[in-house]
């Protein structure tokens, strides 16, 4: 219940953005709009959201400091509201992945911050499997170093034959994890998973062995969070001469530039929103089969992967940056495209904020309502995608392919 | 894109009209479409992992579905994503793309690396239930090197290479490097001393769905098993367990041809590989004394579901075939040519037209250039394995298809060649060939060297 009034708070609040983000903008003097303008409104939109995205979620370690020192039921919650409301920030700025940029070049934090699905087992215990995964093995000292290892075939990688080798990923870090640290895992139809804050003691009232090194893991790996959303602000801020935005992004033409922003919200829209974390689920109609299935919050990643889309064609992050934008470039030669849009972007938002349950619940049953508005979801960024290639043929960048999602 | 397709369109009314199957026709071909209207046009280290050009919004849902099911990796059971859990117990990696990097081909361990890109099936003299090979007691029929933990994991492989050296007539020599295998560690007792090994690379992945779309009889009409023209090449077909239909089929897919369609495929490959059951393949990998892996718990029965299977199977018939490139140029046309003087297309078969596919229409009905016949030939002792699968014996392996064959460094990383990888590059992979491949080996090896560049760049063109 409680989520749910969160989420019905949260989305009121993101309603709002967005209804007078698209008010806002439009009334701008189109013809005046630069693209050199518009490229450097982009890096600061990427730079205020990151910013958000690391203030949320050093509340949330706050929280969860607080939490694990003196572990306690209303402690739990709070560290539970605070990783939920560190999730919409953290969604807009995945519209900033796809071109090799800071978050997801070679060497980047996406799979240390987001990857999924969590492998539960390799982690902590699970059901029928009371002693396993890292938490659980006390001959592995938890270090921030190591979490960082033991994610995404690191050189600690335990899975498997190779010694110090894995192929692929065991994955054991990021939000799913910290998600899955706090909520446990989800068997429970109508609501998240249900573990117990007893989990993070150690004397006779403690559910599950281990409570201190669960409290580390939990610890940790949210410091190993904030350390990776720190570079990242770091990649973007204006004073560095040094960083990806001075040096790296700012090499680039602004053609060359604003493909790479165009391309990046295209595959979000069309391959990897529509298809990978949407469609795929509307295919299995599993219910877990959601990117935070552990706190049934996959809601909100929709909505704020949406959001980030339209953040970057709109040029605004909220009431705390509007710049200019694409929108203002097409509006000024393609009005009737710009209006197109507007619409469908205003419409996708709406529409997610107008499902009913939460989205298992919705994937659940292919007849129902609320499987019939995501699938009309998915339709509508798909078209969003083949627009954006129309977008950059408009803007004068070529050929784009928004096909991708990798 | 309208201008190529309409220039194509009349190349090939041009060949139509002239249309036999005698190699100085067939060099003039005009390549550029080499997956027909399944062609796209990207270089870059992406390319193998477009989707079919045409394809319906449906069809193209399905494709992105089928990619994340190919993409995302499979955790253990049981977990909360119970679509996705059911790893192993034993296996050889966790997602189709591990070893299918970017959809492209894998290569041999480097190092100290394990095999990961890479496996080795087994099996003991004889012949298995429907004709297939007969698994090794207590291992199975392909060593899984990993395991989720409490589950030990079959065996260790490891390769080495020894050096050996030749020349080409114009008195150049060459190396090359020739693998040897061992399996370590094996955990379930010794492996029996009459063990048949082979070790096979993941294959490429695009154009799959219109090799499957070639009409048989076509295939078959090329088959000449017992050699009765005498030109010294066989071809012979791979009659294979079809487990949906219930009876031998044509073979078409993998190594030895042993697999009769992308569905069959990609849930052998589920099982075998990943460790995820099936409707088709409903029992986990676990031979009789593998008691942990027996008890280990599992993501339902079966793991996949069906839909799941459906769109890794559709994802898998449609990724695009990357066009030719500098097709036009004097330098690949005379490679070309030369690529026909020394009879490469004898197997190598060029061009097919496909039929209607089971598919998708947009496979159906399109003129591609493979370069394969889909059929078996004898290969000579240096590269047999010893080890037959159905009807393929010891020594005989299918013609691979060379399509987006010179994109494998680009996307890949690797330039490593043939069933196992041992050749470093295309002109190793021809200085292999022996069998019914030897004469066009040493036609190669007769060459000029600015030649033999020539006949290379012709196929990095592909």
């Amino acid at each position: 219940m409680n989520k749910i009034s969160l989420w019905a708070g949260s989305m009121l609040a993101c309603g709002m953005m967005s209804v007078s983000c698209t008010n806002d903008s439009g009334s701008d003097s189109a013809a005046s709009v630069s693209k050199t303008e518009v490229v450097s409104s982009y890096s600061n939109l990427v730079l205020t959201n990151y910013q958000d995205a690391l203030a949320k979620a050093e509340l949330m370690k706050t929280a969860i400091d607080a939490f694990v020192a003196a572990p306690t039921e209303a402690g739990f919650l709070a560290a539970k509201e605070a990783w939920l409301a560190s999730r919409l920030p953290y969604g807009q700025t995945e519209a900033f992945r796809f071109y090799d940029g800071p978050i997801d070049a070679e060497g980047g934090p996406e799979g240390q911050l987001n990857a999924w699905p969590m492998d539960e087992v390799y982690l902590d215990y699970v059901v029928g499997q009371p002693n396993s995964g890292i938490i659980n093995e006390t001959s592995i000292e938890i270090t921030k170093s190591r979490i960082a290892n033991l994610n995404e075939g690191g050189e600690d990688d335990v899975l498997g034959l190779g010694a110090n080798f894995d192929a692929e990923k065991s994955i054991s870090s990021g939000y799913h994890a910290i998600e899955f640290l706090l909520w446990g895992q989800d068997f429970n139809a109508t609501g998240p998973g249900e573990r117990s804050w007893q989990d993070y003691l150690t004397d006779e009232n403690a559910t599950a062995p281990n409570g201190d090194r669960r409290g580390q893991y939990l610890q940790l790996s949210t410091e190993l969070l904030v350390d990776d959303l720190s570079s990242l602000v770091n990649s973007w801020t204006v004073d560095n001469s040094e960083n990806y935005r001075n040096k790296d992004f700012a090499s680039l033409s602004d053609d060359e530039a604003l493909k790479a922003i165009i391309t990046a919200i295209g595959i979000l829209a069309k391959g990897e929103l529509a298809g990978e974390r949407i469609d795929v689920a509307l295919s299995t109609t599993e219910q877990e089969d959601e990117h935070s299935c552990f706190s049934d919050n996959t809601y909100t990643d929709v909505y704020a992967n949406a959001l980030g889309i339209q953040n970057v064609y709109l040029g605004n992050y909220g009431d705390s940056y509007t710049g200019k934008s694409i929108s203002d470039m097409v509006a000024a030669t393609n009005p009737s495209l710009d209006g197109e849009m507007k619409q469908l972007l205003s419409d996708i938002l709406t529409t997610t904020q107008g499902l009913p349950l939460t989205f298992d619940q919705v994937i659940a049953t292919q007849d129902s309502e609320g499987w019939a508005k995501l699938n009309e979801i998915v339709i509508k960024l798909q078209t969003v995608g083949d627009r954006l290639v129309d977008v950059a043929s408009e803007l004068g960048l070529g050929t784009i392919s928004v096909e991708l999602p990798e | 894109m309208r201008v190529s397709l309409f220039l194509t369109v009349c190349l090939s009314f041009l060949f139509l009209s002239c249309e036999s199957k005698t190699n100085s026709e067939e060099e003039n071909v005009s390549l550029t479409l080499l997956g027909g209207g399944a062609t796209i046009y990207d270089q870059g280290i992406n390319a193998y992992s477009f989707e079919t050009p045409e394809l319906s919004q449906e069809e193209s849902r399905s494709f992105f579905r089928g990619r994340a099911f190919f993409r995302d990796p499979w955790v253990i059971a049981p977990a909360s994503t119970a679509s996705r859990d059911g790893l192993g117990p034993v296996f050889n990696a966790r997602s189709c793309e591990a070893c299918h990097l970017k959809d492209g081909r894998g290569r041999p361990p480097e190092n100290s690396e394990p095999f990961t890109t890479m496996l080795v099936r087994i099996s003991i003299p004889g012949e298995g239930e429907h004709g297939g090979p007969v698994a090794v007691p207590n291992y199975g029929g392909q060593i899984q090197n990993f395991s989720v933990p409490g589950v030990p994991a079959e065996a260790n492989p490891k390769v080495r290479y020894e050096t050996i050296t030749g020349s080409f007539d114009d008195g150049s020599s060459y190396e090359l490097l020739k693998p040897s295998y061992v399996l370590a560690d094996p955990k379930f007792g010794a492996l029996p001393t009459n063990i048949l090994t082979s070790p096979r690379v993941a294959p490429g992945m695009v154009g799959l769905g219109l090799l499957e779309a070639i009409p048989e009889a076509d295939i078959l009409e090329q088959a000449d098993p017992d050699d009765l023209d005498g030109d010294g090449i066989s071809g012979k077909a791979n009659y294979v367990w079809d487990v949906q239909a219930g009876a031998a089929s044509l073979g078409r897919f993998g190594w030895k041809a042993n697999q009769p369609n992308l569905m069959q495929q990609t849930a052998g490959a589920f099982l075998g590989d990943i460790g995820i059951t099936s409707s088709l393949f409903s029992t986990e990998n676990c031979a009789a004394n593998q008691l942990d892996c027996a008890a280990a718990a599992n993501g339902g029965d079966p793991e996949l579901m069906a839909v799941i299977l459906e769109d890794t199977a559709f994802y898998s018939s449609t990724l695009a075939v990357p066009a030719q490139r500098d097709g036009g140029t004097v330098d690949v046309l005379e490679g070309q040519k030369l690529f026909a003087a020394v009879k490469c297309n004898e197997c190598h078969t060029p061009t097919w037209t496909t039929g209607e596919s089971e598919i998708s229409t947009a496979l159906s009905n399109q003129k591609i250039h493979p370069f394969t016949d889909l059929l078996l030939h004898d290969m000579g002792d240096e590269l047999a394995d010893g080890r037959p699968d159905f009807l393929a014996n010891g020594n005989e392996w299918r013609t691979p298809p060379l399509w987006g064959i010179g994109l494998l460094e680009t996307v890949n990383g690797h330039s490593r060649l043939m069933h196992d990888g041992r050749a470093r590059n295309i002109e190793e992979a021809i200085l292999w060939h022996g069998g019914e491949g030897e004469d066009s080996r040493d036609r190669y090896k007769a060459l000029s060297e600015s030649d033999r560049k020539l006949l290379i760049k012709f196929m990095e063109s592909l």
